[in-house]
């Protein structure tokens, strides 16, 4: 009984030709302890992942020819778990992007390298819905989980789809299960990183306290310490002051505060109210960027 | 008992019973001009509550303190780099307390941890 073997040959062959192809825009980054994976995104450029990028140190890239590169970091962004490092390697096969949608159930591949060499798991793709935000507040296109076992090294390791199209980058996300960071993002951010270094966030230069107020049934911040150098330092608002609104609308918790302090909130005038000694005033404030540790 | 009535100030009131948090928020805000402090059973324009009463939330999960501390500076974008100076411990612990917080906090569903940084207390913006 011959039950399609020439069926998974077919898969296999087209495996193979998948990895086979990719391989050139593959590399292996190593930094300190870490050894883990990345890819070309454009000439010179390397994306992988920042989590598994040492924090200091020098960073080498492995080919797949097995030279190993001084690598140099462009930028990072860990609310994204995107780094960019760049290397003097004009020769190298940048990965074919396109916008791709993946539903849950696709075949895909996560490839990782070790010594410059492809390593391989294959596995579907488990859950592909909205948008969501990280832990540290960066924008995910969108919330892309495989079915993987993934090896530590393979992490920041490009994702393709069975017709060989590029998902995103593979990371770890809670309990080590594999998270795609989508190709969309990692365009929009990679493009900022090469041009600025990293992602700006917007500041108030303000300690603030989420409170209910009583008279109105709503909820507020109360200001509880003020950075002498920060935009709210700079029109006068005080320790002890209660933002009640902001361009209007209601705060009804910090964290839609968090939400319009994005990376292009800066350098936007917003108008916030606040209640001082009883009384409620509106006050312009222009948002800074956040200074970088 | 006969109180100066400031007729402009902002009344708040403290919704807390750990007395040494009370001691401090006391430290802090009663030298604020233009609000006072009042007791339980006064009139109060606004509260000041636990951030878990604030927003209590479902299924919540119990963090140390370290991790709440972990979680707001999370919520404000910090780095695990940030982290390990602004707590003064090693980027290798910063990332141990990143990942089992990240592992808790998926256990009960609310990877939305800007929600529960939120309710923890100061976040500075």
């Amino acid at each position: 009984m011959s039950q399609s073997p020439t069926q998974m040959q077919d898969i296999s062959a087209g495996l193979v030709n998948l990895v086979a192809s990719s391989a050139p825009s593959l590399v292996s980054v190593s930094s300190a302890q870490s050894r883990s994976s990345g890819f070309v995104w454009r000439p010179e450029l390397i994306i992988t992942a920042d989590e598994a990028l040492s924090e200091d140190g020098e960073f080498t890239v492995t080919l797949g020819n097995g030279d190993a590169a001084a690598a140099r970091l462009v930028g990072r962004d860990p609310t994204t778990d995107i780094a960019m490092l760049r290397v003097d390697q004009t020769n190298l096969k940048p990965i074919p992007q396109k916008a791709v949608t993946v539903q849950a159930g696709a075949l895909v591949i996560a490839m990782g390298a070790e010594d410059g060499k492809p390593t391989v798991a294959l596995g579907v793709v488990s859950r592909s819905t909205e948008p969501w935000r990280s832990l540290r507040g960066g924008e995910i296109d969108a919330r892309i989980e495989l079915d993987l076992r993934l090896r530590q090294s393979a992490e920041g390791g490009p994702v393709l789809d069975a017709a060989g199209r590029f998902i995103g980058m593979a990371v770890f996300g809670p309990r080590r299960r594999v998270l795609v960071i989508p190709s969309s993002t990692i365009e929009r951010v990679a493009t900022k990183l090469e041009s600025h270094g990293y992602i700006a966030r917007g500041y108030l230069g303000l300690g603030l306290q989420p409170i209910a107020i009583e008279d109105n049934g709503g909820s507020g911040a109360m200001v509880m310490s003020v950075d002498p150098k920060g935009p709210g330092a700079l029109v006068g608002i005080h320790q002890g002051d209660i933002l009640v609104a902001w361009n209007d609308e209601p705060i009804p918790h910090l964290r839609s505060l968090l939400r319009v302090l994005g990376p292009d909130s800066v350098g936007e005038t917003v108008t916030v109210e606040l209640r001082r000694a009883g009384k409620t005033q509106q006050i312009p404030l222009t948002i800074a960027e956040r200074p970088r540790a | 008992m006969i109180k100066q009535a400031s007729a402009h100030a902002i009344r708040l009131r403290l919704d807390i019973t750990d007395a040494a948090l009370v001691d401090r928020l006391v430290a802090v805000l009663a030298g604020v001009p233009g609000l006072r402090l009042v007791g339980a059973d006064e009139v109060a324009d606004a509260a000041l509550v636990l951030p878990t009463t604030a927003t209590a939330l479902d299924g919540d999960v119990p963090l140390s303190p370290r991790e709440f501390e972990v979680l707001s500076l999370l919520a404000e974008g910090a780095s695990n780099k940030e982290i390990a100076r602004r707590l003064n411990i090693s980027v290798h612990t910063a990332k141990f307390h990143v990942g089992s917080l990240l592992d808790k906090l998926d256990a009960v569903g609310r990877t939305d941890a800007v929600a529960h940084a939120a309710r923890l207390g100061v976040l500075n913006l």
